[in-house]
């Protein structure tokens, strides 16, 4: 496992990596990659896939979602637009992100199981994970309940979990959810509403006074979250164009040199 | 310059294009384009056309290569495939089954 495999500046692949060691990406990607290791994607690395590691260290470009096993680290000069799934991630200051991020791994297959039925039926028959996981996930899925767009488990939820998504707007939503876990408040807030509150009335009455301090911080951060979500857009349109101007380079020589 | 590396457990099914020189210890499956040098290492394996400068083969590869300076196949070296190539080096020992075209440019 000493080995690092190395995608050099100049290097273009498209299509499906995989592999059981450490990637390092310096050129572009586009495809898939699945690594039972870790991703380094370097400063002038751009990659436009989905992506399963195990960790992930983003200084480049990445566009698409993100999936890691253990960790995901943004570094300072990192652009990710897409969708991080992570126990741990960090978004090191300066970093551009836009997208959403989930921590609760077992959302994932809260996610999956919720398409074929009852998530709650579900995960103690799911005998994979370890019994601890199972007496977590309901409250965390009471969480996600409460916050994201996503609908809930019990039926009485929706109706009082929509009120908050609206006043949101739609782009600050996923910074919102990054930020989330920064506010200190709100984290002892939402502590205390699962060691106290099971029953479903209690926590949709605990839901309504709490959105309030959220809502202030999302709006002083709102206009936050525009400027970089702004700044990102631009930045994701130059390389987006400047990829296409090279993808019709790329595939319209090889073309000629065929003929 | 820093060499490409395509380390052993790795497979990369598609296309890859680059102008630096490229080393292949795992495997690839797809289409190669390279203005530089590409090496299949001993236990590297390609499933590939290539269009290259210079390629010297210690593994095994399966496809068609167009290169523009030389074809090197090693004595470890397996190869299925037309080569066309102004240059070709076919070492004792190598395998090889395919057509050979030196009359290029």
């Amino acid at each position: 496992m000493n080995n690092i495999t190395v995608i050099g500046p100049s290097i273009f692949i498209k299509g499906n990596i995989e592999g059981n060691e450490d990637l390092s990406v310096q050129g572009r990607i586009e495809g898939n990659i699945s690594l039972s290791n870790t991703l380094y994607l370097e400063e002038s690395g751009i990659v436009k896939a989905d992506v399963s590691v195990k960790n992930a260290v983003v200084s480049g470009i990445l566009v698409g979602n993100l999936e890691a096993a253990d960790s995901i680290e943004i570094t300072e000069i990192g652009i990710v637009v897409g969708d991080l799934y992570a126990p741990r991630i960090v978004i090191r200051d300066g970093a551009k992100f836009r997208g959403s991020i989930n921590m609760s791994v077992y959302d994932k297959f809260d996610g999956e199981t919720k398409k074929i039925e009852q998530p709650k039926s579900k995960f103690p028959t799911t005998t994979t994970k370890t019994p601890t996981t199972t007496s977590i996930i309901p409250t965390t899925s009471t969480t996600y309940g409460r916050k994201p767009v996503t609908t809930p488990t019990t039926p009485t939820t929706p109706s009082k979990t929509t009120i908050p998504d609206k006043k949101t707007t739609f782009p600050s939503k996923p910074i919102e959810k990054k930020v989330e876990p920064l506010t200190k408040t709100d984290t002892v807030k939402t502590s205390t509403s699962f060691s106290s509150s099971t029953n479903n009335s209690s926590t949709t009455h605990q839901n309504s006074s709490k959105t309030s301090s959220p809502a202030i911080n999302s709006k002083i951060e709102q206009s936050e979250a525009d400027k970089i979500n702004r700044a990102i857009k631009e930045t994701i349109g130059k390389y987006s164009q400047e990829g296409e101007l090279d993808d019709k380079k790329k595939e319209s020589n090889p073309e000629q040199k065929s003929e | 310059m820093s060499n490409t590396i395509i380390g052993h457990t790795l497979v990369i099914d598609g296309e890859i294009v680059g102008d630096e020189s490229l080393t292949i210890l795992g495997t690839v499956k797809g289409k190669i384009e390279l203005n530089n040098t590409l090496l299949v290492d001993k236990e590297g394996k390609v499933e590939a056309d290539m269009i290259v400068n210079k390629i010297t083969i210690n593994g095994s590869v399966t496809g068609n290569i167009h290169a523009h300076e030389k074809v090197e196949i090693q004595e470890a070296g397996q190869m299925v495939g037309d080569i066309k190539s102004p240059r070709i080096f076919i070492a004792d020992g190598a395998v090889f089954k395919g057509q050979i075209d030196m009359d290029v440019d």
